[in-house]
């Protein structure tokens, strides 16, 4: 299958919201397993506040598209150079103290998918998030198994 | 995003349910925020019900830990489904909290404290 759908939503929170909105519509039109409904909902979630954030953009464009197996969302807007790939990752080990809760978003943003990538093309900002879907998620890590109970 | 909320063996239990993310997230702060502020020290998050989180809920959680901290209450999040046991996984959060399988077990930790 190979198809793709534009959707232009305005720069503000009420933006973000209906993002998520085209996202769930494109998601059900397709019929695409929940894993990849909620990994491209957290990173559009972040992708789309920080454009808000920073960007100053008034419109916001958002390209999906299904080629085959690949599922890749491409956002593009007209705000300031800004690539949220450069920011500085925070420290994911830290303890309690010393946790800040910047940038968590965009790590979210890098692990969740398989590829990210962000161009400058004339005043354009583009970041592109692709996945290739699997029919379930992996099975969950095992460095979680030490703060559970399984009872 | 709503929110349910129960009393059982002197903890509060949370439930958020549906979406915690950056339309969602400032109505779970102010609902914890103003749980602090009524004196409520013994907390449960049951995420039973919440289909993920972004990086927006991880902040309400991140400063809920802190207060609690702060406040020597008890906190104990349970029921993570697979969507948020991921990010919280990703993003270093499960050491943070002490996460159960069950409510009941998480009641029974923070009634512990």
């Amino acid at each position: 299958m190979n198809t793709s759908q534009t959707v232009t939503v305005p720069g503000t929170r009420e933006g973000v919201q209906s993002g998520a909105r085209a996202l769930d519509a494109f998601v059900d039109a397709h019929g695409l397993p929940p894993s990849a409904r909620w990994r491209f909902q957290v990173a559009l979630d972040e992708v789309l506040s920080n454009v808000v954030r920073h960007g100053g953009a008034t419109m916001i464009d958002l390209l999906f598209a299904l080629d085959n197996d690949v599922l890749s969302l491409e956002v593009t807007d007209r705000g300031a150079a800004f690539d949220p790939l450069q920011a500085a990752a925070p420290d994911t080990s830290a303890g309690l103290d010393d946790r800040r809760p910047g940038g968590l978003g965009i790590v979210l943003v890098r692990t969740l998918m398989d590829a990210v990538r962000y161009e400058r093309r004339g005043a354009h900002n583009h970041l592109t998030m692709i996945w290739r879907l699997r029919p379930d998620d992996e099975p969950a890590p095992a460095a979680e198994k030490g703060t559970t109970n399984d009872d | 995003m709503t929110i349910e909320e129960v009393r059982q063996r002197g903890a509060v239990v949370v439930a958020p349910v549906g979406r915690i993310d950056s339309t969602t997230s400032d109505r779970l702060e102010q609902h914890l925020v103003a749980l602090a502020g009524a004196g409520e020290r013994r907390v449960v998050v049951d995420f039973g019900g919440v289909e993920y989180i972004s990086s927006a809920g991880l902040r309400v959680l991140l400063a809920l830990a802190k207060r609690t901290r702060d406040g020597k209450g008890a906190l104990a999040l349970c029921r993570l489904g697979d969507s948020v046991r991921q990010v919280f996984d990703l993003a270093g959060f499960l050491p943070l909290f002490a996460v159960d399988a069950t409510r009941d077990a998480a009641i029974a930790r923070v009634a512990a404290v």
